[in-house]
């Protein structure tokens, strides 16, 4: 009976997965929804008010708001996973050699991690965005340098904390190999946890993204990015407000989805 | 005029709050004063979760939920719940001494702090009730000891700071809840002799939760056998280790020698 | 005729805070026969569950020889040097893998060890291996969760028979289960010895369980062995002061606490990080004299294997 109820799916989880699924599925068919090019200008037609043609108007450049949130969905929700998933992995990584090998290799990583930590995460990341110049590949390649630590202070701790418990000892105590009690022993018992804490840094990524677009830091006109999208709308707040209002509820959508899918999964992680 | 029971348990029931199932199904007995009484069964059998319903100490999620509770102390004859007078006449030790002292606070505060709170003891009478309890307990250099911190006591003389904390509310039920389960023989004897010494002393009422059949039969009058939520058989020590009835506690005694 | 296992000198300590060392096992010389089931007992600090971790290779002595069957283990054991010992834990839900079903984890054991020639045959092995603790082969499907306590330490026992050891060091194995299980156990684990003529050290504080499982038994006080004997000897005749108040100490059915005895022991051990001159049990001795203050006992072992470190044992 245990086991049935663990393989049922919690419901957040499903909820936060099926809000994300449906903006990134309407993302890709974008093309089919709407006929509008995200990228062709109209100078004729500039802030246009929404109507049966432009169903949220059109921008400044006459570019149609609706097809541009749509296109939008294919560059942000995929970028804030890749810019959760490439720290995740390096994180999770140096975490368990931390925590599982000697204290000399476990001193060098968590020093970095304090060197990475003493810097307030937004400063760093815009600094470290200027200094490889603006871009996606910037952004994710930041979020890698800063997003670890988060990764592999946590997997540290669990695998410390595994590492003495009796099943462990018992692995290690028959003969298995290092490799074999990490990869098939210790791992399987920490990634719930760091599932979770992905889920909830993706929320995080997807903020910070958006955040370096509307700073011009991020991706680069004229791409139809959300962050960016907000910052064009800006100037026209009083009149059109949409322009700006509409990105930022996809971003707030999208969030909400990733902070579900994070609540799903840390419950599902205590319940074990 | 026949003697009241100092604790009365009639129809005791507690259940899981939000799945509303039930792990103890309706269970009755008296405590007399001055009377050990036994509970015994395996784990899961609810012997610990009845115990603790009597004052309300129950674990997050469980509930007593049904039955009455009466506590027959007080002078003047009045009843009352078990939860009503936890602290005021009923008074609890549990079988992990670490778990249940506060870590920051030092020994001789943890014993009186119950009175403390309740009673507005003064800070010096609560030092010099702190040294007479510890004295009581047979806690040796009692004077030193009063400035030590949990962790630096062994576990037999954590469990007997316990012990003092639960006569610094000068109890006339105390509810031991595996009180030697988790110490060495040696020390578990010591304790024992503890609770027997405090019994005679102090007149104590006890209701002591084990497995230990041998526990029971040094120190209980009485012994009740649960299994899954009720008391299959009840009785003497003596007949019950003798000539059990049930055959759970034959089962139970035979795997105990 | 040799030794299944055999210590000599063994030392184990602890690097404590302050710089201070504390002594676990104190140059612990020890032999026991193949296919015997030999009792370590003795209260929780005595140093017997350090004992048991460094015979099984999880932890490393400061000093002295392990030998399996006449060879030295080196400390760190690789290929079937790892297989020779293996170890029951006590508490049965911590000691198995909860993302691994129970065929799987042996399976991987079989397979690590080429034990079998492949997955079919470890297939049949982990079922084998399960209806030899008395368990139906459905369970390999089942993760350690959906299993009953009872259930979890027949696993531990089968993870650990999976690895063909020679010796089998069961730390408190029985300690976490309750009574009626615990007793299915103990058979369970003295039918394994016949059958297999495994060593077993069975390191317990429950005197009654090592009385009825243990042909041997030794006491440890204080990192060291201070009395030896069969079992039967040892419960009916002890000569070591301390195995005398233990004994008197456990609590047995059908006796009642006599407030006007005197109590078998008093006060705790004393501390293992600053060990003094002469007998070690000489603080809580009822007959110590000035010699056990100042002079260590040698441990006197007669042709039978027994031994007893007092300078004036008992007799009966």
């Amino acid at each position: 009976m245990n086991s049935r109820s663990r393989r049922r799916v919690d419901p957040l989880l499903a909820t936060g997965l099926g809000i994300v699924a449906v903006v990134l599925l309407l993302g890709i068919i974008a093309p089919l929804i709407t006929s509008h090019d995200p990228l062709a200008q109209n100078v004729r037609a500039r802030l246009a008010s929404p109507s049966g043609d432009h169903w949220l108007g059109t921008d400044l450049l006459g570019r149609d708001v609706f097809s541009r949130i749509l296109h939008g969905a294919r560059i942000d929700i995929p970028l804030a996973l890749v810019a959760t998933l490439v720290p995740a992995v390096i994180g999770t990584l140096l975490g368990t050699v931390s925590g599982y090998y000697s204290r000399r290799v476990d001193a060098i990583i968590m020093r970095f991690a304090d060197v990475v930590q003493a810097f307030p995460v937004y400063i760093f990341l815009v600094a470290l965005v200027f200094l490889l110049g603006p871009g996606a590949r910037s952004f994710v390649v930041a979020s890698a340098c800063i997003s670890w630590v988060g990764y592999a202070r946590l997997v540290r701790a669990e695998v410390s904390r595994l590492k003495s418990r009796d099943f462990i000892v018992a692995a290690r105590a028959a003969g298995i190999g290092d490799r074999r009690v990490l990869g098939r022993h210790l791992l399987p018992n920490v990634m719930p946890q760091v599932y979770a804490y992905m889920a909830s840094d993706a929320v995080l990524a997807l903020v910070a993204l958006a955040s370096l677009s509307f700073l011009s830091l991020g991706v680069q006109p004229p791409e139809p990015e959300w962050g960016r999208m907000i910052a064009d709308g800006v100037d026209r707040i009083r009149s059109e407000w949409w322009l700006s209002a509409v990105p930022g509820l996809a971003i707030v959508i999208v969030g909400t989805g990733f902070s579900l899918i994070a609540f799903g999964l840390e419950r599902q992680a205590s319940r074990r | 005029m026949s003697v009241r029971p100092v604790l009365s348990v009639r129809d005791l029931r507690v259940a899981v709050s939000e799945a509303r199932r039930e792990l103890v199904h309706g269970i009755d007995f008296d405590v007399f004063p001055g009377e050990t009484v036994g509970l015994v069964g395996e784990s899961g059998s609810g012997k610990s979760l009845s115990l603790r319903s009597i004052c309300g100490l129950l674990p997050e999620g469980i509930v007593r939920s049904g039955g009455s509770v009466a506590v027959d102390i007080d002078e003047s004859g009045k009843v009352r719940d078990g939860v009503d007078v936890l602290g005021r006449g009923i008074a609890m030790i549990f079988q992990e001494p670490m778990s249940s002292l506060n870590p920051t606070m030092r020994i001789g505060d943890l014993v009186t702090i119950g009175p403390r709170t309740l009673r507005g003891l003064s800070r010096k009478e609560a030092r010099s009730r702190s040294l007479e309890l510890m004295r009581e307990v047979g806690i040796p250099d009692a004077e030193r000891r009063m400035r030590a911190w949990p962790h630096e006591l062994s576990g037999g003389l954590r469990q007997r700071v316990m012990i003092a904390m639960a006569l610094a509310t000068d109890p006339k039920v105390l509810l031991c809840d595996e009180p030697t389960t988790a110490l060495d023989v040696s020390v578990q004897d010591q304790i024992l002799r503890l609770l027997m010494q405090l019994k005679e002393n102090r007149g104590l009422s006890m209701v002591l939760v084990t497995h230990d059949l041998g526990v029971v039969s040094q120190v209980c009058d009485r012994v009740m056998v649960m299994e899954k939520g009720l008391i299959v058989e009840s009785g003497s020590t003596r007949e019950i280790l003798n000539h059990p009835r049930h055959d759970y506690t034959r089962r139970l005694i035979e795997a105990a020698q | 005729m040799t030794s299944a296992l055999s210590l000599e000198n063994l030392t184990v300590r602890y690097p404590i805070s302050g710089g201070a060392e504390l002594t676990a096992v104190d140059d612990v010389d020890l032999s026991i026969e193949s296919g015997r089931i030999f009792g370590l007992v003795g209260e929780s600090g005595c140093g017997k569950s350090s004992l048991g971790r460094v015979i099984a290779g999880i932890q490393r002595p400061q000093r002295g020889r392990i030998m399996i069957d006449g060879k030295e283990m080196s400390d760190r054991r690789r290929g079937d040097d790892a297989r020779l010992v293996q170890m029951v834990f006590q508490d049965p839900a911590s000691a198995l893998n909860p993302a691994l079903t129970i065929g799987a984890m042996l399976r991987e054991l079989l397979l690590v060890h080429s034990l079998v020639a492949d997955r079919k045959a470890a297939d049949r092995r982990a079922a084998d291996l399960l209806g030899s603790v008395g368990l139906s082969e459905e369970l390999l499907e089942r993760r350690p969760d959906a299993l009953s306590g009872g259930q979890r330490q027949r696993i531990g026992i089968a993870r650990a028979l999976a690895l063909e050891p020679r010796v089998l060091i069961a730390d408190e194995a029985v300690a976490a289960l309750d009574s009626v299980v615990k007793k299915s156990v103990i058979a369970l684990l003295s039918d394994i010895r016949e059958r297999m003529g495994l060593t077993i050290v069975f390191i317990s504080h429950d005197l009654a369980v090592v009385r009825r499982l243990c042909d041997e038994v030794a006491v440890m006080y204080l990192g060291t062995i201070v009395e030896r004997q069969p079992t039967e000897g040892l419960f009916d005749d002890p000569k070591h002061p301390y195995t005398a108040a233990l004994l008197r100490a456990q609590p047995r059915i059908g006796e009642r606490l006599d407030l006007a005895s005197t109590p078998a022991l008093i006060g705790d051990p004393p501390s293992p990080i600053e060990l003094r001159a002469g007998c070690s049990f000489a603080s809580r001795c009822p007959s110590a004299v000035e010699i056990c203050r100042t002079t260590a006992p040698e441990a006197a072992s007669s042709t039978d294997g027994s031994l007893v470190r007092c300078h004036f044992p008992l007799s009966r």
